[in-house]
């Protein structure tokens, strides 16, 4: 019996999906909600949305791109993105989402933690570590979508979050988020021990091999949005072409995107990220929600 | 004509999946502030957000409080998904163990055991399988709570689920009042059917 859980991460700054490498160089890759349908078609486990830029422009996440995406899913929705005080909070969860996920504010306002905690229970809040290793250990942490770095006594810091209420930790390794260069599973072992919430790998993962990993060290999931959405994506573009999506005359802005995709990006045009199908992982690991 | 299922908003904004869950069912949905006038509905839900103080929070004097708590009368269904289960319950560990809970199950909540193998939260999709005959086996269903309903077996557990070792209450059932520790919303066709199948 597993209750593992696959969870596309769907990335986006405002009403856009979008995908960096290693947090920058942000690229549209289309609307998060036909994403999400298919993502819900191939018994996703749960659902991550985070504006990664909402926290740099000091807006919020749009309620109304929340709000179309439950109308119009029934899977388990975490959603975050420039989450500042508990009026924020509420306004996530009016628009319908289950859980909230903090970043900044986990760092800048631990306060808020406790608050929520008090009012929707832990199970309703998650925070997300966005952290920068070396030799498979924490240098320190990054919040604003890797722009500001956090130091801190690492993991003294981390169990302070949990009494204070969290319910849920997603670690973020932003070396290798975009990158689909698979998993740091000794760091990984070291914060399963000291984490005694559930806890979601993010950032790298392209196997098979690499999600057995992390479920084998005893994680409760996993995060996972480049490999999960490059599969996708042509089938996406071929949806647009047919149904006329294209917001430009003739010529649109996806293109740029599809070409870096395709052929790579700056010094890494090289690195190739493996893909990844939703229903390839759903056969072959066993996990919360199957056929 | 379509049955009436009436959402309880305890001030926490509203709850657009479990009114389209309903609508998706066929029920004409009613979202009413707990002070708000109230007669009648064929389905009343206390849903499951927030935390176990919220029953200290409900206006004793609202015809929605008296009417919940006259349910052997009028013999509607009163549901209560996850928290909204709990608060049916005597009192919570939530809340001190002080008998606060609306008592209409005579079971106590209490926290989940945390250990390495089952971390709290528990959170996901979870084996569920009926204590009594049913056209389902075992069935996966969406679930995230800390607490859970107290109960060795009784007649009124129609359903159970897992807590690595621990068996724990899914579904409790007393003629017209229902609890249900899962989320019926989130749990794709599973939940429909069997929220469907509990209440005929």
């Amino acid at each position: 019996m597993s209750n593992f859980r696959i969870i596309p991460k769907i990335e986006v700054k405002q009403f856009n999906l979008v995908k960096g490498y290693k947090l920058e160089g942000l690229r549209v890759l289309g609307s998060p909600l036909l994403f999400i349908q298919e993502y819900e078609r191939f018994l996703a486990d749960e659902i991550l949305v985070e504006d990664v830029m909402a926290s740099i422009l000091d807006s919020l996440v749009e309620q109304k791109l929340i709000k179309d995406i439950v109308k119009n899913t029934s899977v388990a929705l975490t959603a975050g993105g420039g989450i500042k005080n508990i009026r924020d909070v509420d306004k996530i969860f009016s628009a319908g989402a289950e859980r909230v996920i903090l970043c900044s504010a986990a760092i800048k306002k631990s306060n808020l933690i406790r608050k929520i905690y008090e009012k929707y229970g832990s199970q309703s809040v998650a925070v997300k570590l966005e952290i920068y290793s070396k030799n498979d250990e924490i240098e320190y942490f990054t919040f604003c979508n890797g722009r500001e770095i956090f130091k801190c006594n690492t993991y003294e810091w981390i169990k302070n979050l949990i009494d204070l209420g969290v319910g849920e930790i997603y670690v973020n390794f932003i070396d290798d988020d975009g990158t689909g260069k698979s998993v740091n599973a000794k760091l990984f072992e070291i914060l399963r021990h000291k984490i005694d919430v559930p806890i979601i790998y993010s950032g790298g993962i392209s196997s098979l091999k690499d999600i057995k990993l992390i479920e084998n060290i005893g994680g409760d999931g996993v995060a996972i949005a480049s490999a999960l959405h490059y599969n996708l994506l042509p089938n996406i573009f071929d949806y647009k072409v047919k149904n006329k999506f294209f917001s430009r005359k003739n010529l649109n802005e996806d293109i740029g995107n599809y070409e870096w995709i395709l052929n790579g990006y700056g010094e890494d045009r090289t690195s190739m990220v493996p893909i990844l199908s939703l229903k390839e992982i759903k056969k072959n690991i066993l996990t919360g929600r199957n056929q | 004509m379509n049955k009436n299922a009436t959402l309880i908003d305890m001030g926490y904004g509203n709850f657009p999946r479990l009114s389209s869950f309903f609508k998706r069912l066929g029920y004409d949905v009613t979202i009413k502030n707990i002070n708000d006038s109230f007669k009648s509905s064929n389905l009343l839900v206390i849903p499951g957000i927030g935390n176990f103080n919220l029953v200290n929070k409900m206006n004793k004097k609202s015809d929605i409080y008296k009417y919940i708590l006259s349910y052997e009368k009028h013999q509607n269904i009163i549901l209560g998904i996850c928290l909204g289960m709990q608060i049916m319950c005597r009192s919570s560990q939530e809340s001190k163990n002080i008998y606060n809970g609306l008592n209409m199950f005579p079971y106590d909540v209490v926290k989940l055991p945390n250990n390495l193998k089952q971390r709290v939260p528990r959170i996901g999709w979870y084996e569920s399988s009926f204590t009594k005959k049913s056209q389902y086996d075992e069935v996966k269903l969406y679930y995230s709570h800390s607490y859970y309903v107290d109960s060795k077996k009784n007649k009124n557990i129609y359903m159970v689920t897992k807590h690595n070792q621990k068996t724990i209450p899914a579904l409790i059932k007393d003629n017209n009042i229902i609890g249900l520790q899962f989320h019926p919303e989130l749990s794709g066709d599973n939940g429909a059917d069997i929220f469907q199948e509990v209440i005929r």
